[in-house]
């Protein structure tokens, strides 16, 4: 069985593909949905190269799968490994922002 | 033009890329307005995904020398003043030139372009010609 894989194993290329992957968590999104969701969880403009090179990379690593095109566009969706790795991160971020509020508030 | 550019730019992408990818980038663009920080993240990733392609590396020093030469020869040209810096004391004029054309007169010493900026700086302010191509004919045929 394919062992399952972090997120930070992408590096520096960790942050676009876990916004990716929590853009999908709601369920399938074509590329521009998820630069209008991407914009309005962080504030942020996710640039079109940055989203389709964390795309390829999801998709290689079958984290995210593509559904037949909708009018040329093409919606991607969280695959069961997409969302096991989504919920690890999570986990993960959850234990980092605890502590690190609990520093904030000692300090 | 920036959307262009962006199609223009999704030809660096490595050949299987863009089989796979290219319909739905570009449909992706035409929903969204394109910026120029748009067409350097495409340019930026394209390169990264053609990083291991010796012949597209090979293809971009040449590029990148062929670059390097052109502006070279550019700034090898003789100097224009197209920017100053212009001190709170200084005497200023501004007056228009006709043909959208600015007249500044800053201690004497005029400069003319179309679309001038102003920038703050230290002890007064800075003003930089956009149309430094008028700028050179201008002063070319001054000197006539």
């Amino acid at each position: 069985m394919k062992k399952l894989e972090s997120l930070t194993e992408l590096g520096r290329f960790s942050e676009p593909a876990l916004l990716i992957l929590v853009s999908l968590a709601d369920g399938p999104k074509h590329g521009h949905a998820m630069l209008l969701d991407i914009e309005a969880l962080t504030g942020q403009r996710l640039g079109p190269g940055t989203l389709y090179g964390a795309i390829t990379r999801l998709e290689e690593r079958a984290w995210i799968q593509p559904l037949p095109a909708e009018d040329r566009r093409r919606p991607y969706k969280l695959t069961r490994d997409g969302h096991r790795v989504l919920r690890l991160r999570l986990e993960t971020l959850r234990n980092v922002t605890r502590v690190g509020q609990a520093r904030l508030a000692d300090a | 033009m920036m959307r262009r550019l962006a199609s223009a730019a999704l030809r660096l992408y490595p050949k299987a890329w863009r089989e796979r990818y290219w319909d739905e980038f570009v449909v992706m663009l035409q929903g969204r307005e394109v910026r120029a920080a748009d067409v350097f993240d495409i340019v930026r990733v394209a390169l990264r995904a053609q990083g291991g392609n010796m012949a597209f590396r090979r293809l971009l020093g040449v590029g990148l020398a062929l670059a390097v030469g052109i502006a070279a020869g550019y700034l090898g040209r003789p100097y224009v003043p197209t920017s100053r810096h212009v001190l709170a004391s200084d005497m200023v004029r501004i007056e228009s030139a006709g043909d959208d054309l600015v007249r500044l007169t800053v201690q004497g010493e005029v400069i003319e372009g179309r679309d001038i900026s102003f920038f703050m700086s230290d002890g007064g302010f800075f003003v930089a010609l956009h149309d430094r191509e008028a700028a050179l004919d201008q002063m070319l045929s001054g000197h006539k």
